[in-house]
């Protein structure tokens, strides 16, 4: 299905870069808890195959996660601000297509990790009265640019209705 | 926006803050130190106190970072907060967002004269979307109150477009809705106008509270708890138990065991009628107000603004039964005197299928009718099948299977070595057939429709549910496709609503893709004018 409303935005290219550190922070400790079972598989007396399925697990989880998501990640992701609406397109194995109407939307936040600071990115949160959108990784100024946008966007009143 | 623009809050938020998360920490200080004592003495109580001494620092540090990082103001019709050190964030939130402002000041600030200004914006779910200003010298904070109320005031009223503004929450801490409070309603207000009324009679209530799940589960709970004190008993062979079971005849324990489930469910159903007695619901203008119970009498106010959705329930033995009840679903922060925290209130809990409608025009005619609703497609029917049977087999086998398994490597009767097979194959063949059934029961239950204003989705598998959700009221769509559905031109689609103050969902699994999308342009205010069916039907593609 080709989506008439299909955003036409993509990511600053460096998150694919967070989303391997952020990866890799979340995968540290179960694979240095996996590579430790490892390393004591002898020690318990287990077949010689335990130790090396488990470093083969921890190969394929790191290529997996680290390697082949971030680039799928990114390559799906498009976002677009309109005068009406946000617009989000995300998903690796299921493709999600997201309208936020600009009346729905309850504030815009800009929120930065230690990550993201250091490569000079920026994330926007879009708040309804559900909960939170996030256009993840966008340049510093164009971050804040957008959420003045949004913000602007957003003052305009309800159209009402139950 | 520069932080040179905005305002800090006053530094002796550093030593409130400390000593306010000092405090939540020093129990577990103390603890530490009570069992490092009672252990080593001497030594450890010095280490302790040291541990105690670092943390305090380090609590201090953290707070004075907090504070150093953090900067307030009001910038033209927005409130803006930039916070954080180490995870940054700058909020911009909408003057006209604003649902309520309070200034609260714990004991310790007041000592200081310091107060904090907390700001409920509609964000729901976590406590991330309410923003906390402070500590601030209490005519500050006084001020800032006054600002943020004036400053949404004014925002509201110049967006003309629409009256409703925000009052989707009609929360109405500030005030807005004070022109016709006197014919709306609120504290003193006269009586309101009645416009319908409906009321549960005693046999209705009765008949509600046997269909309703409370009795069977707790049928249901005893039959589970007492099946294991027969086992033990058996087991255990020496305790009273095991003995009535074996001296007493087999046909006066089942007839025991009957009159006490028998019991037990009339008791529960007790509860639930003595709960809903009485239950009647009013419709005054612009509001719900609901009265039940026996023993404690409790009421409900409603503002209808605040519906977010109606839901008309069927569970099963009442579908059997060609009876239905209906519930709706509202916002709401439960803060202010004016709200309950009511999040989801019974409107309806018992009527005929062919009554219900009727019922449902005159108590909210808003809401009615519900739009027109079809089918998913016929070659969905294997997508709501296959992953949920294939998984279920999946588990059924490991369950039997692995068990079974570890028996045998251990040493099994030959009677059950030789059977065991034959259960894990049986396992296995009823389980997936029982979620085969249920899941394509799901697939002819889902349906969906539109029609003007309004999205109306069903689904149930033994039970069959409808929701009715405002285009007003939806919060976000969205539309989902793995691969295969793409291949097969279905689609998921996803509606997020309001209940109390996180969201509630509701979707329609494998659609057709076009009726998706066709859904989507109905929703989207950025769609082609052309492309939006107004006030048409959007029933499903055949």
């Amino acid at each position: 299905m080709t989506h008439l409303g299909t955003p036409i935005n993509v990511l600053d290219p460096r998150v694919k870069t967070a989303w391997r550190m952020q990866s890799a922070l979340a995968l540290a400790v179960p694979v240095v808890a996996e590579l430790v079972f490892a390393g004591f598989a002898g020690l318990l007396g287990l077949p010689v195959w335990v130790p090396v399925a488990v470093v083969a697990l921890v190969i394929a989880e790191v290529v997996t996660s680290v390697v082949i998501v971030p680039p799928v990640r990114y390559r799906r992701w498009r976002w677009e601000v309109r005068d009406e609406e946000v617009r989000l397109q995300e998903g690796l194995l299921i493709v999600t297509n997201t309208v936020v109407p600009m009346v729905r939307i309850q504030h815009v936040d800009t929120a930065q990790g230690p990550i993201m600071r250091s490569l000079g990115l920026t994330d926007v949160h879009v708040w309804t009265a559900a909960g939170k959108h996030v256009i993840p990784a966008l340049t510093n100024e164009h971050a804040a640019q957008l959420r003045d946008r949004i913000a602007t966007l957003a003052r305009v009143t309800d159209d009402g209705g139950l | 926006m520069a932080d040179s623009e905005l305002k800090r809050t006053h530094p002796l938020t550093v030593a409130v803050r400390t000593v306010a998360t000092f405090g939540q920490a020093v129990a577990g200080f103390i603890w530490l130190a009570a069992v490092a004592v009672i252990g080593k003495g001497g030594l450890a109580f010095l280490g302790a106190a040291a541990l105690v001494i670092v943390g305090a620092v380090v609590i201090a540090g953290i707070s004075w970072l907090n504070w150093a990082f953090f900067r307030y103001g009001i910038v033209d019709d927005d409130l803006l907060i930039h916070e954080g050190w180490l995870y940054k964030k700058q909020r911009s939130i909408p003057l006209a967002r604003i649902q309520g402002v309070d200034v609260r000041a714990k004991l310790l600030s007041r000592l200081f004269g310091l107060a904090d200004v907390m700001i409920q914006t509609a964000g729901g779910g976590s406590g991330e979307a309410e923003a906390r200003i402070g500590a601030i010298p209490l005519h500050e904070a006084e001020a800032l109150r006054a600002d943020l109320i004036v400053g949404r005031r004014s925002s509201v009223a110049e967006a003309t477009k629409a009256v409703d503004a925000d009052t989707v929450f009609g929360a109405d801490p500030l005030g807005r809705l004070s022109d016709f409070r006197g014919a709306l309603g609120g504290v003193g207000r006269p009586e309101a106008a009645l416009l319908a009324e409906y009321k549960a009679s005693l046999p209705q209530l009765i008949v509600a509270a046997l269909t309703s799940n409370g009795p069977l589960i707790a049928v249901l709970a005893v039959v589970g708890f007492g099946s294991q004190i027969f086992e033990f008993a058996g087991s255990g062979g020496a305790d009273t138990a095991g003995q009535l079971a074996r001296s007493a005849s087999i046909p006066f324990l089942i007839v025991l065991g009957l009159l006490a489930l028998l019991m037990i469910g009339g008791i529960a159903v007790a509860v639930t009628v003595s709960r809903d007695f009485g239950f009647s619901v009013r419709r005054t203008r612009d509001r719900l107000e609901t009265e039940a119970g026996l023993l404690e009498r409790r009421m409900t106010s409603v503002p209808v603004r605040r519906i977010q959705a109606v839901i008309i329930e069927a569970t099963w033995p009442r579908r059997i039964l060609g009876l239905q009840s209906a519930r709706v679903n509202t916002a709401g922060f439960g803060k202010s005197e004016d709200q309950q925290s009511t999040t989801s209130s019974a409107l309806v809990p018992i009527a005929r299928k062919a009554e219900m409608h009727g019922v449902l025009d005159r108590l909210l005619p808003e809401a009615m009718p519900f739009p027109r609703t079809g089918p998913v497609p016929r070659r969905a029917l294997r997508f709501y099948i296959l992953v949920p049977t294939l998984s279920a087999a999946l588990m059924a086998l490991l369950a039997t299977g692995v068990p079974l398994f570890v028996v045998s490597m251990i040493g099994m009767p030959d009677a059950l070595a030789l059977i065991a097979p034959l259960i894990v194959v049986a396992a296995v063949v009823v389980t997936s057939a029982a979620v085969a059934g249920a899941r394509t029961l799901a697939w002819r239950s889902s349906g969906f429709g539109v029609s003007g204003g309004a999205l109306a989705i069903e689904y149930g598998a033994l039970g069959r549910y409808a929701v009715r959700v405002g285009r007003s009221r939806i919060q976000s769509l969205a539309i989902s496709q793995s691969f295969f559905q793409r291949r097969a031109g279905l689609a998921t689609l996803h509606v997020v609503s309001v209940s109390g103050s996180a969201a509630a969902r509701f979707r329609v699994r494998h659609m057709a893709a076009e009726d998706a999308a066709r859904i989507e342009r109905w929703y989207s205010p950025d769609a082609a004018p052309s492309d939006t069916p107004s006030a048409a039907d959007l029933s499903p593609a055949s």
